[in-house]
């Protein structure tokens, strides 16, 4: 699982960062969302995986000690990882829609040239 | 009592603001300043004249005691002196300005600034613990930069101020290294306690501190703050660049007070390194040059202000010289007498004369003593002071002066008769220095006053009497101290004895009562000073011949404004580069090839496993499926088959949560990826059906290979990662990993354990024995709503910024006229915000239905009639669940927001008017406002924020069932998720 996780992580990370150096905003958009995914997931499997462990969802009367549980804290740190991911891809969403209206292209680089930069 | 002193002058400056909000141009800023100083000179009154010393005069709040840092505050001797002193000329500084700043040119902010700075400078002095004046020391700098940068539109007023910030600043750092310095000296010699850094115990531990081998280092560093600060040879150049403030701040901060901070720190280091031959020769070294070099500058200067700023500087440089001079009492033991007379006599005099070259600026309309002469006709109150002050500064007979010039000179008399040729050079250096400050004094008494008027042009007029009130004062106050003894000696005394922990017998303040070698060296002093004067333009007309080169000035500048710019422009036009794809690739390529270092050099071991199962086939189909998808996803030409390539990756990686057993974490993924497949596709209604940026072969190359590199630099990393050795253990020693404790302490043991410790104890009940808990079974929700509640009411702000931002940015520039006026496209956001729809207006059609030219399809429109029901009770559920099993706040508002964007997008706007018409964005706030109540009641039973309690009622029929007061918070996380998610949807379905 270690070995997939880290192919996952590998593929997620090449697209990701592909799609943003592309010079469509769209993509860079597309691109982004993949990266954070790739980020979470490669978070996630720093808390480490084995075969036996259990979620963290305490059993009422359970007697089992805290190793035989996936680590809780990375799983926390993720969920508020992926809301906020959320949030962010929303703005730039918006960011790619008002571009095209203001100047009716994709091109984050033509857009730049007009606005005066080099 | 003592925070309340030092808070004082802080709540004034915040109180500026809510009144000149409700009043504007009104004259309560100046009297609010008066308030405040005279409220702290009462205090300070109290804390010094309490009948049997009743008064508190120390103060102890622990703070952070990891770094040694607490709110150590003490008023001792020299804390009690400089805070009269602080407090004293404040209030007059702050009646002058009354009188000298034009309403309009003084804005509340100035009052404001100056009030701040007046309670970091008493913070300053009335600090035990060392760090702690430190971050008052630093304030002081920033609001010196903000006052002398107080005409902003001059250029040489940011210089100036910039100039000042840089020096001191730098300075500041070096007096950090310092105290770190010493705090490791101490604890290396395994001492502690809270009281550690302060200042007392520094004394106590002299030993210690002088007898480490890094004890020079830590001294050089300490000095350099303390030289920075007081304008020390070679930062001597910032203070004359620092006049272009206002007068009123001259007079404050730069005469009387704030460059006192760095002689404050000599007069509380001495006690330390007193005995160390480093200390004569740095500080009485640095001192004497630097008196020289102010002195020469002083008489070559033209401009009266200059001239007060150069003689400043040599004044620091005579105290500082002084304190240098107390190793030369070595063997006596006695400690330094009569430190605090020479600094009250200059901040008495100086401030003085810096409020009168004011009132001459004010009366003549120049400050440049060549064009000026024969003021003392016109100007007779401001000559009959100038010459008193004057008469001070040079160390005239019958004046304050006079009793500081006498104690320097003996200092200086005794370090030559005791240090060989190294003190013989300080004696005459110091007696050279001496001879130029008599010379610029009797240049500003005759040059501007006697003779005859020089520039026809001026119209000079006599300062009324409120203007003159306050240096009147202070020069008065020079001249009593000068002429009746009695009145100055008996404070003075005390304060010393209160200074030096000790009691000094026998001193007495020579005044004038025998002929003896310092009076003989006095007639000298004024004889070959008058002679300077008069050689004074031979010798300014050698210096314009010369050239000033002012080397120490020149470096600052070749550094600070051009070499550091020069290299900053390079570095940013490098790693800057105005290309969004070349700054994501050199970001990239730095993060990745520093990650892909470290992985390497710290040897991580690569693992692998062999051991295939099912779960590791299906995880494998699901790497070559998204492998595939994202190589669709770049290779596509058109917008939707990338949107329907990219959009099963998410779902892909939630199945990968489930194999890493996080089932909180596969919903919130699904979740959120409803509504960002929503969210796009409403964006490509906006987008136009296909574009194509062309790029080059060479660059599509170029990219990929970055990318197959980053990904694989991550790729390695999180194989290596997962076997970390350092898994598992906890960087504190003796202490479990975070994550264990979470699990150990998440859930609160049930009734019948907590009855029955014994029987917890025996099936090793984990959480049993801890006090701490939280009463949920999900740890990952409870980490979320308790242990780390904070982080978490952080997370949902940035959601609702989010949101909001996203609305503004709709609503932004929708006027093409008015687009670059912000403030106004604000405005109009807001509003519009506030305000909502305008009803008068015919409902607009949604993105969507334009489009596709039709009402939503009958399957959606059925489907959106019941499913939406069955969604919210889903969510009403996952909501309660949460505590104990997958669910929670996040996840159920994901879920409603769903069910909600259903009912939105499938309907028509008019069949669910008072749905879609509701503002959504008032829920945000409602959340966040729970989720802090719920924060905030634990505050109000005296827990702190964010502690949540529980309990267990026995319900009829049902049994025990559990109420904790997180669900409150986890509601507040709820509603703010809601709103959000709904508020992006719904908005970016709107045209």
């Amino acid at each position: 699982m270690g070995t997939l996780s880290a192919l996952m992580v590998t593929i997620l990370f090449a697209g990701g960062l592909y799609l943003m150096m592309r010079k469509d905003l769209y993509e860079v958009l597309l691109g982004i969302m993949l990266l954070s995914n790739g980020v979470n997931l490669f978070m996630l499997s720093m808390g480490g995986w084995s075969r036996e462990q259990l979620p963290p969802i305490l059993d009422a009367e359970q007697t089992l000690p805290a190793s035989q549980y996936a680590d809780p804290l990375v799983q926390a740190f993720i969920l508020t990882a992926i809301v906020i991911s959320f949030g962010v891809t929303a703005v730039i969403v918006v960011l790619v829609a008002r571009s095209w209206e203001e100047s009716q292209t994709m091109d984050a680089a033509e857009r730049g040239r007009e606005e005066g930069e080099p | 009592m003592l925070p309340v002193l030092l808070l004082l002058p802080f709540l004034g400056a915040a109180l500026f603001y809510p009144i000149y909000q409700f009043r504007p141009g009104d004259r309560v800023p100046r009297q609010l300043t008066l308030i405040t100083t005279g409220a702290v000179l009462v205090l300070l009154a109290w804390a010094t004249f309490a009948p049997g010393g009743d008064a508190p005069r120390e103060f102890f709040a622990e703070w952070i005691p990891a770094i040694g840092l607490h709110v150590s505050l003490w008023l001792d001797g020299p804390a009690l002196f400089f805070s009269w002193i602080i407090a004293g000329i404040g209030f007059l500084i702050f009646y002058y300005s009354g009188h000298y700043m034009d309403p309009k040119d003084a804005p509340w902010r100035f009052y404001a600034t100056m009030l701040l700075f007046m309670g970091a400078m008493l913070g300053v002095v009335m600090s035990r613990n060392v760090l702690l004046m430190f971050l008052f020391w630093e304030v002081t700098s920033l609001t010196s930069f903000i006052l002398i940068g107080h005409w902003h539109e001059r250029k040489s007023a940011r210089q100036g101020a910039l100039q000042a910030l840089i020096v001191t600043a730098l300075g500041g750092l070096c007096l950090l290294a310092g105290i770190a310095g010493v705090y490791w000296i101490l604890m290396d010699a395994g001492l502690g306690g809270p009281h550690l850094l302060d200042w007392d115990q520094l004394w106590l531990h002299r030993d210690v501190i002088t007898s480490h081998g890094a004890s020079f280092v830590v001294l050089v560093l300490l000095l350099l703050g303390a030289f920075t600060k007081s304008a020390q040879f070679p930062f001597q150049f910032w203070l004359p660049g620092a006049m272009e403030a206002p007068t009123p701040v001259s007079a404050f901060l730069h005469a009387a007070t704030m460059v006192k901070a760095g002689i404050y720190l000599l007069g509380r280091l001495y006690p330390v390194y007193w005995a160390e031959p480093s200390w004569l020769l740095i500080v009485g070294g640095v001192g004497v040059v630097t008196m020289l070099i102010g002195g020469f500058m002083a008489i070559v200067s033209t401009d009266l202000k200059q001239l007060l700023a150069h003689s400043t500087v040599s004044q620091l440089g005579l105290i500082t010289a002084y304190y240098g001079f107390g190793h030369g009492l070595v063997g006596t033991e006695k400690p330094l007498p009569l430190d605090l007379a020479l600094i009250a006599s200059h901040a008495l005099f100086k401030g003085g004369l810096f409020m009168i070259v004011g009132i001459i600026d004010h009366g003549t309309h120049t400050r440049e003593w060549p064009r000026l002469g024969g003021l003392r006709h016109k100007m007779p109150w401001t000559f009959a002071l100038t010459l008193i002050g004057c008469a001070s500064m040079a160390g005239f007979p019958f004046t304050f002066g006079f009793v500081a010039k006498e104690l320097f000179l003996k200092g200086a008399l005794e370090v030559s008769q005791v240090h060989g040729a190294a003190g013989i050079f300080l004696f005459v250096t110091a007696l050279l220095a001496s001879l130029f400050t008599v010379a610029y004094c009797i240049r500003m008494v005759v040059s501007p006053f006697f003779g005859k008027p020089r520039d026809p042009s001026i119209d000079a007029h006599e300062g009324g009497a409120g203007i003159l009130a306050a240096p009147a004062v202070l020069i008065l106050l020079t001249l009593l101290g000068g002429l009746y003894v009695p009145l100055l000696e008996r404070p003075i005394a005390t304060l010393v004895e209160a200074a030096h922990y000790g009691k000094v017998s026998g001193f007495t303040v020579g005044f004038f009562h025998h002929v003896d070698v310092l009076l003989l060296l006095a007639v000298i002093l004024f004889t070959g000073g008058a002679a300077i004067f008069l050689l004074a333009d031979r010798i300014a007309s050698a210096h314009k011949v010369f050239g000033s080169p002012a080397p120490f000035r020149r470096a600052y500048e070749w550094t600070f404004e051009e070499a550091a710019p020069a290299f900053a422009a390079w570095l940013c036009g490098a790693v800057q580069q105005p290309s969004l794809q070349r700054n994501i690739a050199i970001t990239s390529g730095v993060a990745f090839g520093l990650i892909g270092f470290a992985a390497i050099y710290s040897g991580m071991p690569f693992v692998f496993e062999f051991d295939v199962t099912w779960l590791d086939i299906m995880a494998g189909g699901v790497v070559i499926m998204a492998g595939a998808l994202v190589l669709l996803a770049i290779g596509s030409k058109t917008f939707v088959v990338r949107l329907i390539a990219i959009s099963p990756i998410g779902p892909m990686v939630a199945l990968f949560y489930l194999f890493y057993k996080a089932p909180d974490l596969a919903l919130t993924q699904i979740l959120v990826e409803v509504s960002l497949v929503v969210m796009l596709l409403l964006l490509l209604f906006r987008l136009p059906q296909r574009f194509v940026a062309r790029s080059t072969r060479a660059r599509r190359i170029a990219t990929a290979a970055i990318a197959i590199t980053g990904g694989l630099i991550m790729g390695a990393l999180t194989f290596v990662g997962q076997h970390s050795e350092t898994r598992g253990t906890s960087i504190i020693p003796g202490h479990p990993p975070v994550n264990q404790y979470y699990l150990e302490n998440a859930f609160y043991p049930p009734q019948k354990f907590q009855d029955n410790p014994e029987l917890a104890a025996e099936l090793n009940y984990p959480g049993a024995g801890h006090l701490r808990s939280s009463g949920g079974r999900n740890v990952v929700n409870v980490i979320l709503v308790d242990f780390r509640g904070f982080d978490t009411l952080g997370e949902i702000l940035v959601l609702g910024i989010s949101a909001v931002g996203l609305l503004v940015l709709l609503v932004l520039g929708r006027d093409p006229d008015k687009l670059p006026d912000w403030r106004s496209a604000g405005r109009r956001a807001v509003r519009y915000i506030s305000e909502g729809y305008d009803e008068s207006k015919p409902p607009a059609p949604t993105v969507l239905r334009r489009k596709i030219g039709a009402p939503p399809s009958l399957i959606m429109r059925e489907t959106g009639r019941f499913a939406p029901a069955i969604v919210l009770v889903f969510a009403v559920v996952l909501f309660f669940a949460g505590h104990n099993a997958p669910g929670g706040g996040f996840i159920a508002g994901l879920m409603s927001a769903a069910a909600f964007a259903i009912l939105l997008l499938s309907f028509r706007k008019e069949d669910i008017r008072r749905l879609h018409d509701f503002r959504y964005l008032t829920i945000i706030p409602a959340g966040m406002a729970v989720a802090l109540g719920t924060g905030l009641v634990a505050v109000a039973f005296g827990l702190p924020f964010l502690t949540s309690g529980f309990t267990y009622l026995d319900v009829p029929f049902y049994g025990e069932v559990e109420v904790t007061s997180a669900i409150g918070f986890d509601l507040g996380v709820y509603l703010t998720v809601v709103g959000s998610v709904i508020l992006i949807i719904k908005r970016l379905g709107q045209e």
